[in-house]
């Protein structure tokens, strides 16, 4: 009788264990997918810049240069350069 | 006697060729390829160099005359001071005095500023011009016609050295004081001084203005070339000898 009882023992231990595992393994699930998750900030997607056009730098000698060129000559207002002078004058 | 013949005219030839070539004459780009109707971009960026360091030369030249000249006026400025200064001791008061010794200080150095200014200005048309010549050489190397820039350009060259010229002249001159009257009349014989001065720059400003007004008809005619800055010097193909096989 005793031994009869011993091995009913002895078959449902593995059975047990197994239990366990399964309980065990299951909590592990359930913790894993249920753990709250960081909010992840988005990858940032490189932004695109716009393509800068290179734009072609004016030779020396073009027309727009030269235009460029002639409209800083500049001839002083010689009225003007007669100022102090005239100022002296009008102090005599 | 026929040594010394053949040596005073041999003195005599060398001595003109040597004036001939002190003439600072304006060095042109056009006139260096005229007779080139191919050139190599190499060649005609050398010539081009060349022409520039040139002008700068002719720059610096004409700078140092002008600055030796005026070192040398500066003594004759001093004494015409100092001549002013015991003409007014003798019948103006002092506060008037100290006032028309300014003025005439002051004409001196306003013709010495506008003088500057004027050649300054000339300096940079000269530059100017330049450029438009190297895009005219390089609108002519392509086939164009460029008689009509080419003809803008030596009215511009022309006004450029008549002006200068006059520049020149203006820088070198040495007022005289105004000549002391009375008290009185002090303000209209100062004021002959200034309007003498200010009639003399105007003609030089106009001469100046002139040679603007050249140097933008030539970049008018010069725009007028369709395309012209997209031409550039030809590339003169190189003949290479193929080994035979």
């Amino acid at each position: 009788m005793e031994q009869k009882i011993e091995t009913k023992k002895n078959s449902a231990l593995p059975i047990i264990l197994g239990l366990i595992v399964v309980v065990v393994l299951a909590g592990a699930w359930y913790f894993l997918t249920k753990k709250p998750t960081t909010p992840v900030s988005p990858v940032k997607t490189e932004e695109m810049k716009p393509v800068e056009r290179a734009t072609p730098t004016p030779k020396e000698d073009s027309v727009s240069t030269i235009d460029e060129d002639l409209s800083k000559i500049e001839v002083f207002n010689l009225d003007q350069e007669f100022q102090e002078i005239d100022q002296d004058l009008n102090s005599l | 006697m026929k040594k010394v013949a053949i040596f005073l005219i041999s003195f005599a030839i060398l001595s003109i060729g040597a004036v001939a070539l002190s003439q600072t004459t304006t060095p042109r780009l056009l006139e260096r390829i005229r007779e080139r109707p191919r050139i190599s971009v190499q060649e005609f960026q050398q010539n081009r160099a060349e022409v520039q360091r040139l002008i700068e030369q002719n720059r610096i030249e004409f700078r140092n005359q002008v600055q030796n000249k005026r070192e040398e006026m500066k003594t004759k400025i001093d004494a015409l001071k100092e001549k002013l200064r015991e003409r007014l001791r003798e019948r103006i008061s002092e506060r008037k005095r100290a006032i028309v010794e300014r003025i005439y200080d002051r004409i001196n150095a306003l013709n010495e500023r506008m003088t500057n200014h004027y050649m300054d200005v000339l300096d940079h048309l000269e530059k100017v011009l330049e450029k438009i010549e190297s895009r005219t050489a390089k609108a002519k190397l392509n086939g164009k016609d460029v008689r009509r820039v080419e003809e803008a350009i030596q009215k511009a060259h022309e006004a450029i050295e008549k002006a200068r010229e006059a520049v020149k002249a203006q820088a070198e001159k040495v007022y005289q004081p105004p000549q002391i009257t009375t008290e009185a009349n002090l303000k209209l014989d100062v004021g002959k001084l200034r309007q003498q001065l200010h009639d003399d720059l105007k003609a030089v400003e106009k001469l100046v203005k002139d040679a603007r007004d050249a140097v933008r008809q030539a970049a008018v005619a010069l725009a007028q070339i369709p395309r012209v800055d997209e031409l550039e010097v030809p590339t003169t193909t190189e003949t290479t000898t193929q080994p035979t096989q």
